[in-house]
């Protein structure tokens, strides 16, 4: 197989060389490849006039394997890889970009990401003390009325009824905003659910 | 010969011969041949970057009713020269270092 190949070589003339040429080097710019051809047809024509014949000069160039190797191995990445690059040139941007940005995006995106976690944890805490504060409501007025029941029985009644009364109020107290405390918590858990909704339905819808 | 190494030293030699006098590609193939084994494949590459890199020009010449192309040195290529042989004197120095070294582990 090898020696049918290098004999073919060694028969080629200058036109069928430099078809060949021009065959191996197809998919490069037209310039590149022009330039080449004029430069071997020129290489060419200088031997022959050394005296050699035309199949001569062919063969002391050399296979062309190693002619078309040299010539890709040389070229810029540049330019073999022009295609691709054009066709990427935004994406390719954008990497760039965001590499380049990368100590100033990523502070600022955890930061972001802080802020937002720790409003939606006072959120929380918020509700949790309004509660609290509302079910101390409930406690002292429960522990007001047994009192002020005790304080009738032991000592002065009228500051006894005194104290009942302030228990009653508590207790009224509980039991009006102890409604709106538990809408207020149900919301806050839908809001939740919404944005967490928003977030990850819109990524699945995405990847699909 | 390294591949690399050898491409940069032809590189030198190339802009050698044209401080001479302006050259074409067959003839700076026969007297590069002279020092170092040289190809037209590897000719070729070398002189496009030497192009490239601002240290040649290149012009054609009409010769027996076809264009021949001639390479002629610029001051870039000039300055080219000059930082080689400077810093071929460095290599020398590490060349010496390492051939003591090997007799010395030869002994």
């Amino acid at each position: 197989m090898f020696t049918i190949l290098s004999e073919r070589v060694l028969m080629m003339t200058k036109s069928e060389f430099i078809n060949t040429l021009i065959q191996r080097l197809s998919g490069l710019d037209e310039s590149e490849i022009t330039k080449a051809v004029a430069f071997y047809s020129e290489m060419i024509d200088d031997r022959v006039e050394d005296s050699m014949t035309e199949e001569e000069a062919v063969e002391s160039l050399g296979s062309i394997d190693s002619i078309v190797n040299e010539i890709f191995e040389q070229l810029p990445l540049s330019a073999v890889i022009k295609q691709k690059v054009k066709k990427n040139q935004n994406n390719t941007l954008w990497i760039i970009l965001s590499i380049v940005g990368f100590p100033v995006w990523f502070p600022l995106s955890v930061a972001l990401l802080v802020i937002v976690f720790s409003l939606y944890i006072s959120i929380w805490a918020i509700i949790i003390s309004l509660f609290a504060a509302v079910v101390s409501f409930i406690v002292a007025g429960v522990c007001s009325i047994g009192a002020g029941i005790a304080f009738c029985v032991i000592k002065t009644p009228a500051v006894g009824a005194a104290i009942i009364g302030v228990g009653f109020m508590l207790t009224g107290l509980f039991i009006l905003l102890i409604k709106p405390m538990i809408a207020l918590c149900k919301q806050t858990g839908r809001f939740t659910g919404f944005v967490c909704r928003k977030l990850f339905g819109s990524r699945k819808g995405k990847a699909l | 010969m390294d591949i690399q190494l050898k491409r940069g030293l032809i590189e030198i030699c190339v802009l050698k011969v044209l401080t001479v006098s302006d050259s074409y590609g067959y003839q700076l193939i026969k007297d590069i041949s002279k020092c170092i084994e040289i190809s037209e494949s590897t000719l070729y590459p070398i002189l496009k970057r030497l192009e490239a890199g601002g240290l040649l020009t290149v012009y054609s010449v009409e010769h027996n009713g076809r264009l021949r192309k001639y390479y002629r040195i610029t001051d870039g290529g000039r300055k080219r020269i000059d930082d080689f042989i400077s810093q071929w004197k460095e290599v020398m120095n590490v060349y010496d270092f390492i051939r003591k070294g090997a007799d010395d582990d030869k002994v």
